[in-house]
């Protein structure tokens, strides 16, 4: 892969990973469409991978850092005392039950799904899926805004009415990790499911999003630290590499803070139209 | 969940499993359900160490306490 390849791939696997959007259907889609030469089974490939998601959750974790060195803390006084005291404390261990589902299904089954679906036709089918599911969650939040008499209110009057992340019930936690489970197949976005299932979960659509970031971190961080010695592959240009994971990072954090200034009244709609539209024309396009 | 010293000792019986299953992987005694069906799984052995952790957390969550919870 040239460097100007990685460089490209960086920046949008970086933005594509908090998008709603599915970094990996576009990981697997943009190349094919754009003819590049590399193979995905190249054994450098992976170390590239890892130093991406490294350089995503490095973001993530700066951004939220004072959030993590509370939650850090919340949880192991939580764990210790057997009991939720304060936000902090709830919030831990809320992010400890959403995650779970996804660790034991990734460890289990990622790489088997990923070898079944990691095709071009099968990314852009899921990513008409991902477009669909993005657009019945905001159809049920509509639903749920008319049944709690808020229509014709402005958008962020009616965003007030709903949960911050922190009052989630174990049991809805349980639900949005469940469905994170699903962005295991290429074209359905982690943070799409996510944040779809906070909504459906009664948050506000800003703090579903809060909830999606944080509960993405350990996921993204943990995928990366544990495919580090992969990065000692001879042949693994590290210079690039480590370039475009910086790319991903800067990309990545852009990305989050405009998510969540753009989640205070705005809706999944546009990013569910963005995803049928790239499915149908990779399908087109690809045929 | 409901508060009783009998779930928390099923949890704890859960985390006894989910260590020797670590501990198996870990020395590539079993492959059950891995991509590539032998050799060591460090990765398989980080879950169920996790998992133990857990259990063995949400035993002490379980346990019967006095006063009420948040």
């Amino acid at each position: 892969m040239a460097p100007w390849q990685a460089a490209l791939l960086g920046l949008l696997q970086g933005a594509t990973e908090l998008f709603p959007v599915s970094s990996l259907g576009h990981a697997v889609i943009i190349p094919s469409l754009l003819h590049w030469s590399y193979k995905q089974s190249d054994p450098t490939f992976l170390p590239f991978l890892t130093l991406l998601h490294l350089g995503t959750a490095g973001a993530l974790f700066i951004l939220y850092r004072k959030d993590w060195v509370r939650i850090s803390a919340g949880f192991f006084r939580a764990a210790l005392r057997g009991r939720i005291k304060d936000d902090d404390e709830r919030l831990a261990m809320l992010l400890v039950v959403g995650t779970v589902p996804t660790g034991v299904v990734g460890v289990f089954f990622q790489k088997q799904l990923q070898a079944l679906f990691a095709s071009p036709r099968l990314a852009a089918g899921f990513l008409i899926v991902n477009g669909v599911l993005l657009l019945g969650s905001e159809l049920l939040r509509r639903r749920a805004e008319r049944r709690a008499n808020l229509a014709g209110r402005d958008r962020e009057q009616q965003e007030q009415a709903f949960a911050e992340a922190d009052r989630l019930s174990f049991r809805a936690a349980a639900l949005v990790g469940f469905c994170q489970v699903l962005a295991l197949f290429p074209g359905i976005s982690r943070s799409g499911v996510t944040i779809g299932g906070g909504l459906l979960a009664g948050l506000r659509h800003q703090e579903a999003a809060r909830f999606a970031f944080l509960l993405a971190t350990p996921i993204i961080l943990a995928a990366g630290l544990l495919e580090v010695p992969e990065l000692l592959h001879p042949g693994v240009p590290l210079a690039s590499y480590g370039l475009s994971a910086v790319l991903a990072g800067i990309a990545a954090y852009v990305s989050a803070r405009f998510l969540i200034r753009y989640f205070r009244s705005g809706r999944l709609d546009p990013y569910a139209y963005y995803c049928l539209a790239l499915g149908l024309v990779t399908l087109l396009l690809l045929r | 969940m409901t508060n009783s010293w009998a779930t928390a000792g099923a949890l704890i019986v859960l985390a006894v499993i989910f260590v020797i299953l670590a501990l198996l992987y870990w020395v590539g005694a079993i492959q059950i359900l891995t991509s590539t069906g032998r050799g060591v799984h460090h990765l398989h052995g980080y879950l169920f160490g996790g998992l133990a952790i857990l259990s063995l957390i949400a035993a002490n969550f379980v346990r019967p306490k006095n006063a009420p919870d948040f």
